[in-house]
């Protein structure tokens, strides 16, 4: 009989899936949607590139499932299994197509957290584009920074965690990314310099 | 794809690659052997360290009265130095593997590194263990080095101007000591009541020694600290 695992905490699960494989199943349910918004968000890879990665992910994870250390939480540990395996396809890549994959919501909230006063309800198509240009323009350490603590609302700890750095320069980065996306705006008419 | 498919090449993949996860006493082993590297490297600039301040504090320097580049040619063998100074490279490079080390500055971790060095080579500066290493490679040096000690090894040979005479004892007598240089040089070495001779030991008639002072005369020289150079050093020749 197949145990119902849905329920089963992250640590359960992980005893679970040493024992049967086949319980990777209820792991990958639950982490799937969140992982494959983060790597597509981070990397501008097309879906089947990004389901591509998410597979590789989950088989890392079943791989090193027993140095899983239980004084990290899971999720900040497969996020940093997930950015790791992302900018190495990242660098691999040659010529993948690229599709920006932040949705209005997503630009609003980057907008926001940076400053950036936007009244419109909607964002029209030309906004649109120049915040992707914004976006892509800035460095990926300000970019991942800025993707994990704005849209996938990560704390600092976890932060520091999944990209493995100081908590001070994971501050710093973010500051200097935001700064840096502000300022931006401002040169493309987006905001006004107060 | 749809999701679920996905998860079924997944599990798929895993049986027929017969993928297993990577036993944890592995993961264990290969953290112990980092931690081990660091200790090691920390270890070794320690010996280093100690070395260097032996050579720079045994002898006391009149700073004063002497040129640092001098101080520095004479009493700081540079080998020494620059093996500190890779080894805790190497150490901050291992520890940077260890799991938790990202969570750190890399100012931290250098300072830290350098005062476990600093501890442990007061520990073998204690244990004397610094100076067993340093007679066990003078012995060692080749004869082109002109038989100096590793730590005067770039010494001139005529150093009395600068507050350093050393050659055999010819004769003590009450006040003074004869001593015969490698120039053949005899030199009338005054000794006053603050005259301090390292170790207290006895000096004898046909002891090497290194005496720090001042030249106060043509062949005049007085003394404020004398050192007996042990046997198995090389003579001033």
């Amino acid at each position: 009989m197949i145990k119902n695992l849905n329920k089963a905490s992250d640590e359960s699960l992980v005893k679970e899936i040493l024992k049967d494989p086949e319980n990777l199943n209820f792991l990958i349910n639950r982490y799937w949607q969140q992982l494959f918004f983060f790597v597509r968000r981070i990397s501008y890879f097309s879906s089947e590139d990004t389901e591509d990665i998410l597979q590789e992910v989950f088989i890392k994870v079943y791989k090193n499932i027993n140095s899983f250390d239980s004084s990290y939480k899971f999720s900040t540990w497969i996020f940093q299994i997930t950015r790791n395996t992302t900018i190495d396809a990242i660098r691999k890549k040659t010529s993948r197509p690229q599709e920006f994959s932040l949705d209005q919501n997503d630009l609003r909230q980057i907008l926001v957290e940076s400053g950036i006063d936007i009244e419109e309800k909607i964002i029209n198509k030309e906004k649109v584009k120049i915040i992707e240009e914004i976006i892509r323009s800035l460095p990926f350490k300000y970019q991942e920074v800025m993707i994990l603590k704005f849209l996938e609302e990560k704390t600092y700890e976890e932060m520091v965690d999944i990209i493995k750095k100081p908590k001070g320069t994971v501050a710093s980065l973010l500051n200097r990314g935001k700064a840096l996306f502000k300022k931006q705006a401002i040169i493309k008419g987006l905001a006004i310099e107060n | 794809m749809t999701k679920d498919k996905i998860t079924c090449e997944i599990i798929k993949k895993i049986k027929k690659d017969e993928i297993k996860p990577v036993p944890k006493w592995q993961g264990r082993f290969f953290g112990i052997l980092i931690w081990t590297g660091v200790f090691i490297t920390v270890i070794l600039s320690s010996v280093f360290l100690s070395l260097v301040m032996i050579n720079l504090f045994e002898i006391p320097i009149h700073f004063f009265s002497m040129n640092y580049f001098i101080l520095l040619v004479h009493f700081m063998p540079f080998v020494w130095l620059g093996l500190i100074g890779i080894f805790l490279f190497l150490g901050f490079l291992i520890f940077n593997r260890t799991k938790r080390a990202y969570r750190h500055r890399i100012l931290t971790i250098v300072m830290i590194l350098f005062l476990a060095t600093f501890i442990f080579s007061l520990v073998f500066n204690r244990l004397n263990i610094d100076r067993q290493i340093r007679n066990f490679t003078e012995n060692r040096i080749p004869r082109s080095l002109s038989n100096r000690p590793s730590h005067m090894v770039f010494c001139k040979r005529n150093m009395a101007e600068e507050g350093l005479l050393g050659g055999e004892l010819m004769q003590k007598k009450k006040d003074s000591i004869l001593i015969k240089n490698d120039l053949n040089e005899s030199w009338d070495v005054i000794l006053t009541p603050e005259t301090k001779i390292k170790r207290k030991t006895n000096l004898l008639v046909g002891d090497k020694v290194l005496i720090l002072g001042n030249k106060i005369g043509k062949l005049s020289f007085q003394a404020r600290v004398i050192k007996k150079i042990e046997e198995n050093k090389a003579s001033f020749k």
